[in-house]
């Protein structure tokens, strides 16, 4: 086993998220003093991939142009085709992470699509990854451009640098279920759901699109059919705040109980973590909870918020305006980025009644 | 403001062809009028690919400049769509030179731009190279090969064919320059199926077809142009393929051509594309002018879209010689003159070999033997119950009661005693000829499907017939029952129906069954096995009968002798069930199944039959007269020798032989027992009114859990369940076995029994060792 295989061999017995990360970050610092250009280039991809995964993409988003730098500056990088496969799965994931922070420019979004593509061409690769992404970030942007994206996913085949054939249905049902196509979105959904094809993010994630469909609806019973399945999988996961805020919303309408519980234990993930898109969704999803119950609710007993939350003492009015300006923050910030008002929406929407 | 969703959704909800290109047009004006730019471009290259890729192309290069002026115009656009235009460009480059009316020189601008364009995006050269080397084949031939050459020394991008089609122009190349071993050498991944993709081997086998034809080899013409066929036949975006069959069969079997030919006439009428439509008509004119010499009117409903019909007579074939011989021409000239060579009309004035005359140049050392040989007509002879055969008229009046998946198109009756009828199932058309025959000699058939003897002489004496021919599709067992539900609607009074071709002999109820039910029809019942001898020697030979309704050669045994021919008989049965199942006969001395005999794995193939026959001139295989193609089955030993399987020692010594697993048939059977399950009902009630059941059981399917999928790498059990009852049309069953795969479902837990979840049943009556299955349900009819 080499140097570089012993240090990243340690770094991987390092409990997930910021310790593994910080050990990255030392360790990227010696390879650079030492200006080793393999290591810099390897612990960079294995933090940016730590990032990644362990939901705080934030670091993803600073390492990837060094990354890049690395790999266009040399050659010898690029011989390797190990490292240029990777170098092409490392923008996969930055150009599916940069529409998660709303001081990114959609300029420069669309530049990172465009270096993308034309880096795919290069390689002979298939579009259908490109297209697949840049289908979700212009689905608050241009409907248009997103149903256009689409439908060339779907067209183009799958190659080693797409993301597998769950996400592949994955993708469909959410597509279909921001066209009203319910029925299509069920078929598409169907080998998830019966976990023939399975993915890290799967089923819960498909299930929070079918979760938001019918909440949005009124079809609550439809959608607690649903939430049982995301909830088992996303409850305490800092990845998925984005499902528990879902999850939140719907529960102020059919179990609120249940949903202030679900509040408490994973406000905690909400107040660390750096994602504005996972905090919007959750924050959006909180005040709709706190919108749903009456002024003179209380939390269930044995549920309280940590007292360095600064949220103990607030009752239900307070925390919905807490929550409600919370969320219109990031939601105008994403919404003047993408040009729409996606997310205001969401935040202002009205649930029908029970 | 432009919806552009909304557009594309209409537009993929819209029939691949015209309908979507409709809306793509109304897009298009659209976006044109909200100065939508990125739109502007976005629906013309899509208008530009649906004509590309489901229409004849015309419309495309139509609407090219017009892409390619808008994206000029909108340099902002260019990031994003520049990738689509150079794919465009590249369909347009390809597809360009089939037109005339676009000059040569406004092709050479296209190319140097389109080269411009590549160096600009950084895309490589490859492409340009390969469409330029065709396109200088009909007029530069050293430039063709320039320009092939610097397309090897281009590396492959995102730009590129796809590697099956780069792998058929280097094939079609090498034909070109006349180096045909090189030719196939470099297309052994197509020919061998490895390589492929929506074209290939399409184009492949119809470029091998006009090769070997034009060389004036027909054998091995006709062995591709039915490889060709299979791919190509009714597909109007391989019109020119189509063409090149006329073309062959005109020169070796002008009845199959004729068929062609009717089934493409709408294709080419509807087609504006001057190479494919001039491919066409000469392939139609050549066959044509064949016809000709055998009749001189020619009537069918799908000749309708031509003209020059005659009310009375049809159409003369004679005027639709010069007609086609004039649009070939035409076109020839047309094509011709835009190129400044005689190419295309030196091909038209090429006379091609016949059967009488070809002269087979030097092949390639060590050709082999095709196993694919002249298809026969299935003949089925129906013999009706009565003695009496109704009129033909009368008989055509049942084609009312046919499946309503079957589509009559047209129907024609000839002094009452013959009937063509032309009918479309899935998509395909068949044409029969129906004849109301007498006899005077009885018909001799092997009876089959427990045919007691007074039917079996009632059918072999009977004198009056009603033949039924029928050319089998690729998928002899679908064509075989719909020849079968077409006799027994037609002729639903019926003692059974004679096949003349394998000489068995099928009694009503089985007709009934093999018509009513898809899956009815196995491998086994489309040939048969002749077993023959002299009563003045040990000597036994054993061959098919029937493969060649398949188009295949019929396979024999020799050496066989009294005491071992059973042996062997199963083993050439196996291996013709095999062959029919696939359609499919591969080349002499290629693997055609694994037999384990005593243990050990041995190869089956088969030979020329002039390899072993005249090293046993004495023997009865050897004196044979064989009036179809033939093979002789032998083992492919290690060293790549061929022996006899009488003379392969372990065979010889009669050691036990194991079959290999045959998935179809385990599939065709779950289907019949789907199809079945109202006989299933039938036979209960029936054999439990007659006798006591020792055994009634159904197997049923489960779907298992991912878990349990992930650990064994399928996704379904089978267990079999004891019927416990059937009440009315609700068959309930207990499961008599458990699985560790299927933890939830204990012994003895009911289920109801449906279409969905059967997949076999069996009844056995008390005394009896053999079971009724699905495959009986012809006695429940």
């Amino acid at each position: 086993m080499n140097e570089l295989e012993k240090i990243i061999g340690e770094i991987v017995d390092i409990e997930r998220g910021a310790p593994r990360l910080n050990a990255f970050r030392n360790a990227i610092q010696q390879a650079d003093e030492r200006n080793e250009l393999i290591p810099r280039f390897v612990l960079r991809y294995g933090m940016l991939q730590e990032s990644i995964f362990s939901g705080d993409r934030y670091y993803a988003m600073i390492i990837f142009p060094e990354l890049l730098a690395l790999f266009d500056e040399n050659e010898r990088i690029r011989n390797i085709p190990q490292y240029d496969h990777s170098m092409m799965v490392a923008f996969k994931w930055i150009v599916e992470c940069a529409p998660e922070f709303p001081q990114i420019s959609k300029a420069e979004i669309d530049s990172y699509f465009r270096l993308f593509k034309r880096r795919l061409l290069e390689r002979g690769h298939s579009l259908s990854i490109y297209h697949m992404k840049r289908c979700l970030f212009y689905m608050h942007c241009d409907k248009g451009i997103a149903a256009a994206d689409f439908y060339r996913f779907l067209d183009a085949p799958l190659d080693d640098i797409s993301d597998g054939k769950a996400l592949y249905h994955d993708q469909q049902a959410m597509y279909y279920l921001s066209i009203g196509e319910e029925e299509k979105a069920l078929k598409a959904a169907e080998p998830i759901f019966s976990e023939e094809l399975t993915s890290n993010a799967l089923p819960q994630a498909t299930h929070h699109f079918f979760i938001r469909f019918y909440l949005d609806r009124g079809e609550y019973a439809k959608a607690m059919e649903h939430a049982k399945h995301a909830e088992r999988r996303s409850d305490g996961d800092p990845y998925y705040l984005d499902i528990l805020g879902t999850l939140l919303a719907l529960y102020g309408m059919t179990e609120p109980e249940h949903g202030l519980r679900l509040f408490v234990k994973n406000h905690e993930h909400y107040a660390k973590s750096r994602s504005p898109l996972l905090r919007m969704y959750f924050a959006i999803g909180a005040y709709h909870l706190f919108r749903a119950l009456p002024d003179h609710a209380v939390l269930p007993d044995g549920c309280a918020l940590p007292k360095d939350s600064g949220l103990q003492e607030m009752d239900i009015p307070a925390l919905r305006a807490h929550f409600e300006a919370a969320a219109k923050e990031l939601a105008q910030k994403f919404d003047a980025r993408n040009g729409t008002d996606d997310f205001m929406n969401m935040l202002q929407n009205e649930y029908p009644a029970v | 403001m432009f919806q552009a969703d909304q557009w594309i959704e209409q537009i993929r909800s819209a029939e691949h062809g015209t309908p979507r290109m409709e809306i793509m047009k109304n897009a298009i004006a659209e976006a044109d009028a909200s100065a939508a730019h990125y739109w502007r471009i976005y629906f013309r290259f899509e208008y530009v690919k649906e004509s590309i890729f489901h229409d004849d192309n015309f419309k495309a290069i139509l609407m090219f400049p017009e892409l390619l002026q808008v994206f000029d115009e909108h340099p902002e656009q260019e990031d994003d769509t520049y990738d689509d235009v150079m794919l465009a460009y590249k369909w347009i480059l390809e597809n360009m030179t089939d037109y005339y009316q676009i000059s040569r020189e406004e092709i050479e601008k296209y190319y140097e731009d389109y080269k411009e364009r590549c160096q600009k995006y950084g895309f490589s050269l490859r492409v340009y190279y390969m469409k330029k080397s065709l396109f200088y084949l009909p007029f530069d031939v050293n430039a063709s090969k320039t320009a092939y050459q610097a397309f090897h020394d281009c590396k492959r991008d995102a730009n590129s064919d796809c590697e099956a089609c780069e792998i058929h122009h280097d094939m079609s190349m090498a034909l070109d320059f006349g180096n045909e071993a090189e030719a196939l050498r470099v297309a052994a991944p197509i020919l061998d199926g490895s390589k492929y993709c929506g074209e290939v081997p399409h184009v492949s086998y119809g470029a091998l077809t006009r090769f070997y034809l034009y060389k004036g080899d027909l054998e091995e013409a006709a062995y591709y142009g039915k490889l060709c066929a299979r791919y190509t036949d009714n597909e109007p975006e391989f019109l020119a393929e189509s063409g090149y069959l006329l073309e062959l069969y005109s020169a070796v079997e002008p009845r199959t051509g004729w068929k062609i030919f009717k089934n493409n006439v709408e294709h080419f009428v509807q087609c504006r594309n001057p190479m494919m439509r001039m491919c066409f008509a000469r392939g139609a004119y050549r066959l044509l002018q064949c016809i000709e010499k055998e009749t001189e009117f020619a009537e069918s409903v799908l000749l309708k879209p031509l003209p020059l019909h005659r009310a009375e007579e049809g159409y003369r074939v004679k005027e639709l010689t010069a007609y086609f011989y004039d649009i070939a021409k035409q076109q020839s000239l047309l094509l011709d003159q835009r190129n400044g060579s005689n190419y295309y009309m030196s091909i038209l004035e090429t006379k091609l070999a016949s059967a009488d005359t070809a002269d087979i140049s030097e092949s390639p050392a060590n050709r082999p033997l095709h196993g694919l040989a002249a298809k026969m007509n299935s003949t089925l002879a129906a013999v009706p119950e009565s003695g009496q055969l109704p009129e033909m008229e009368e008989l055509m009046q049942n084609l009312g009661n046919l499946s309503k998946e079957i589509e009559v198109l047209s129907h024609s009756v000839e002094e009452n005693t013959v009937c063509y009828l032309t009918f479309r199932f899935e998509d395909r058309i068949y044409e029969v000829c129906l004849i109301s025959l007498e006899t005077e000699e009885p018909i001799h058939a092997r009876p089959c499907y427990d045919m007691d003897e007074a039917t079996r002489e009632a059918i072999a004496d009977s004198s009056k017939h009603l033949l039924l021919h029928m050319e089998y599709s690729d998928d002899p067992r679908l064509s075989c029952h719909l020849a079968m539900h077409l006799l027994h609607t037609l002729l639903p009074d019926m003692l059974g129906v004679i096949d003349l071709i394998t000489q068995k002999m099928y009694p009503a109820r089985w007709v009934k069954f093999a018509g009513s039910c898809r899956n009815a029809v196995s491998p086994s019942d489309l040939f048969s096995l002749s077993i023959n001898g002299t009563d003045d020697s040990d000597e036994v030979w054993i061959t098919t009968l029937g493969l060649c309704t398949a188009g295949l050669r019929e396979l024999e045994i020799v050496g066989a002798n009294r005491e071992n021919f059973g042996y062997f008989a199963d083993i050439l049965h196996f291996i013709g069930c095999t062959c029919m199942e696939q359609s499919m006969l591969e080349d002499e001395m290629k693997p055609i199944s694994g037999l384990r005999v005593h243990g050990e794995e041995c190869i089956v193939t088969w030979t020329n039959p002039d390899k072993f026959l005249p090293t046993m001139p004495d023997s009865f295989a050897a004196r044979v007269e064989r009036t179809l193609p033939a093979g002789i089955l032998a083992v492919l030993t290690e060293e790549e020798e061929a022996v006899l399987l009488t003379d392969f020692e372990p065979m010889a010594k009669g050691q036990d032989v194991e079959f290999p697993y045959v998935h179809s048939n385990l599939v065709r059977r779950i289907h019949l027992a789907k199809e079945t399950v109202p006989q299933l009902r039938k036979a209960y009630a029936a054999l439990s009114a007659s006798a006591p059941i020792a055994q009634a059981a159904v197997r049923l399917e489960f779907t298992l859990s991912p878990e349990m999928r992930d650990q064994c790498g399928y996704g379904k059990e089978l267990l079999w369940a004891d019927i416990s009852a059937i009440d009315g049309e609700t068959i309930i069953a207990s499961t008599a076995e458990t699985s560790d795969l299927l933890p939830s479902i204990d012994q003895n837990q009911e289920f109801i029994v449906t279409e969905e979840n059967i997949t076999a049943w069996m009844i056995r009556l008390e005394g009896d060792n053999v079971p009724y299955t699905e495959e009986d349900a012809h006695y429940f009819m």
